[in-house]
């Protein structure tokens, strides 16, 4: 079996295309509003695409074949693989959405705590729980899309809606970059610890 | 009891789904400093009880697809696709999570009921009965969407894809008074003299039926044996989605804005 058709058994072209089509969503409509209802501010597009992208590339996460995964010969690589794979397009697609686009450092703080911790949950919860953790975290941000602003306030992350400039600009606390520390933590340790071998 | 393995296997769809409503019931402006608003108003209580597909209708989409692709694959559907009532399988499944949306969509319904009532809201402020159908329907084609999907593509890459579909899609006509399909308009705030508008409820209610029954003729081919499925039924089911385009367009073309009219 040549290693491209390794490749497409574990999926790394379909997440690969996945990345290519949320990079170019980010770039050519990252900036318009989502008009979601029941919002005390705008929703964009790129806010969507962060929180979205972490959910669906999980869902390409789970082995070909989970029953006798362990026991193949390439079972290790098919896990550095995905989850390698699964960073670089999301660090792509997240420098694209968040760098030199002028956005508040607590607005970008509080976008890197939510999909952060959405990344943390699906590599961790997905390849042990299955398509249910995927379903779950789906209408999970899509509330957190709607009520995610206000709570991220009350979490300490100032004020997300104003501009950088406005005199009233509440910069975020030690709690906001806490979180933030916190949820990276949490992706190295969901990276890390998946299991792989047999137990 | 009808698909009583398709209950015990999908309980925990019914306690989600009510989350799912709470989450939009419960997020609307507070009026005299009292949360929730829409309790000073049946029409604004049923807009937002309809308006739970926002999150309702992406998520029960998704669960159909979910369950059709994990517990009715492709292979075992082929296998027992000739068998006598071997068909019946999504039916049955179709019909039990159905029922636990619509058993949600109930319960909430009861709460908004019993404190509109105990406020003493006004009932002309309601467009009653076509209130009643929006959301219900807009729900049945959002998981008959699901679950033909689900049967059509078999990959749980289509669980997230079609959550978020369906909930941004919501988006794309917000400002325009054009029927809603798969979820509906969440008012935020009410007036005090007008109403929704009937011939757009009705015409809501139409498209969803219409797209549902379109898919409904879809599902009934596709899920046959290659070779017995009829063609009427694909005929069938492009009439159907013609006809969706036929209730939609004439309000695009028409530019319509308005939701909503006054009561006499």
């Amino acid at each position: 079996m040549t290693l491209f058709r390794v490749f497409v058994v574990w999926r790394i072209p379909l997440a690969v295309l996945i990345g290519v089509i949320s990079l170019g969503i980010v770039l050519i409509s990252g900036d318009l509003n989502l008009q979601l209802p029941m919002t005390d501010g705008p929703r964009l597009v790129r806010q969507a695409i962060v929180l979205a992208l972490p959910v669906t590339l999980s869902a390409l996460l789970p082995p070909p074949l989970p029953d006798v995964h362990p026991s193949l010969l390439r079972f290790r690589l098919h896990h550095w693989v995905t989850r390698g794979s699964f960073w670089i397009i999301m660090a792509v697609v997240l420098a694209a959405a968040w760098v030199g686009r002028g956005i508040s450092s607590n607005l970008i703080l509080f976008e890197m705590m939510s999909t952060l911790s959405v990344a943390a949950a699906a590599l961790f919860f997905v390849p042990r729980l299955g398509v249910r953790v995927v379903l779950a975290l789906t209408g999970l941000c899509s509330a957190w899309l709607l009520y995610g602003i206000p709570m991220g306030e009350v979490l300490g992350f100032g004020d997300l809606l104003a501009e950088p400039d406005d005199p009233y600009f509440l910069a975020p606390s030690a709690m906001g970059w806490m979180l933030v520390s916190m949820a990276l933590g949490a992706c190295v340790l969901a990276t890390i610890t998946t299991k792989i071998g047999p137990s | 009891m009808l698909g009583q393995i398709w209950w015990r296997r999908t309980w925990w769809v019914l306690p989600s789904a009510l989350l799912m409503m709470f989450l939009v019931m419960r997020n609307v402006q507070p009026v005299e400093g009292v949360v929730p608003g829409w309790r000073v108003s049946w029409g604004w209580m049923l807009g937002v009880w309809s308006g739970g597909t926002l999150l309702l209708s992406p998520f029960m989409a998704a669960v159909t697809a979910m369950v059709m692709i994990r517990d009715w694959p492709h292979g075992v559907r082929e296998q027992v696709a000739s068998l006598p009532r071997g068909r019946s399988g999504f039916v049955h499944i179709f019909t039990v999570l159905y029922l636990q949306g619509l058993a949600a969509m109930l319960i909430a319904l009861v709460v908004g009921v019993v404190l509109c009532s105990s406020y003493g809201a006004p009932l002309e402020s309601a467009t009653l009965p076509w209130q009643l159908f929006t959301g219900p329907v807009a729900l049945l084609a959002a998981m008959l969407l699901g679950m033909a999907v689900g049967v059509v593509f078999g990959d749980i890459l289509v669980v997230p894809l079609l959550g978020f579909g369906i909930f941004l899609a919501h988006q794309i006509f917000y400002w325009f008074g054009y029927p809603e399909l798969f979820t509906t308009e969440v008012p935020s705030w009410f007036y005090e003299d007008a109403r929704p508008k009937t011939t757009h409820l009705i015409a809501t209610i139409a498209l969803n039926l219409v797209t549902g029954t379109g898919l409904w003729f879809f599902l009934n081919w596709v899920t046959r044996p290659q070779g017995l499925r009829p063609r009427m039924l694909l005929i069938a089911c492009a009439l159907c989605l013609g006809g969706a385009l036929a209730i939609y367009l004439p309000w695009v073309v028409s530019g319509n804005m308005d939701t909503y009219e006054r009561i006499r």
